[in-house]
């Protein structure tokens, strides 16, 4: 089985239980805590679909006109398929197996808000910086102004 | 000069970066003893 996120970023996925729509549970095998907390950022959590694989071997085919050999196919099934998500707030690293346990939970009204917030913030905090550096640019001109007629 | 150094007091460092600090006291915006204020306050 497959997870994959947005932006083309694909996890071995072991298990998986999504029940919980508001806390999907994932187990996943070749990652690290550190690449989890990489790839699983809000950008790539716009989509999250659980895939699964289904692979047929390479077989004899019996028919009328005699024995035809079918190549191996590998077929990708959607199972599940969330949008929007945020990281839970647990990792759990089984090293042991190297898999790791993850949860996806619902942004909520409150997390939306405050992202806004932080946005608007920031935007007001830069123009408040250029603002700042612009007023040492205008002195400058003026100063150059008075020069100039001086 | 005061102004700024409020302005610096509320956005440093979610906001404002040591390094917007650093154009700041350049530019003579921030004396070195707002600078160090802010500075070692964050620290």
């Amino acid at each position: 089985m497959i997870l994959q996120l947005a932006n083309n970023i694909e996890l071995d996925l072991v298990e998986y239980n999504t029940e919980n729509s508001s806390d999907l549970k994932f187990v996943v095998r070749g990652e690290t805590i550190e690449t989890i907390k990489n790839k699983f950022v809000t950008e790539n959590l716009k989509t999250v679909t659980v895939i699964d694989l289904l692979k047929r071997d390479e077989y004899t085919k019996i028919t009328d006109e005699g024995m035809i050999d079918v190549p191996a196919t590998e077929e990708r099934q959607i199972i599940a398929e969330f949008y929007d998500r945020a990281l839970g707030k647990e990792i759990t690293l089984n090293i042991e197996v190297d898999q790791i346990t993850i949860h996806l939970v619902e942004h909520t009204l409150t997390d939306k808000v405050k992202d806004l917030s932080d946005q608007l913030t920031q935007a007001q905090a830069d123009i408040a910086y250029i603002s700042v550096l612009s007023d040492i640019d205008t002195t400058t001109e003026e100063e150059t102004s008075n020069e100039s007629s001086i | 000069m005061k102004a700024v150094f409020d302005l610096a007091k509320k956005y440093y460092p979610q906001y404002w970066s040591k390094e917007r600090l650093d154009v700041l006291l350049a530019k003579k915006k921030l004396t070195q003893e707002e600078y160090d204020i802010l500075v070692k306050d964050k620290e």
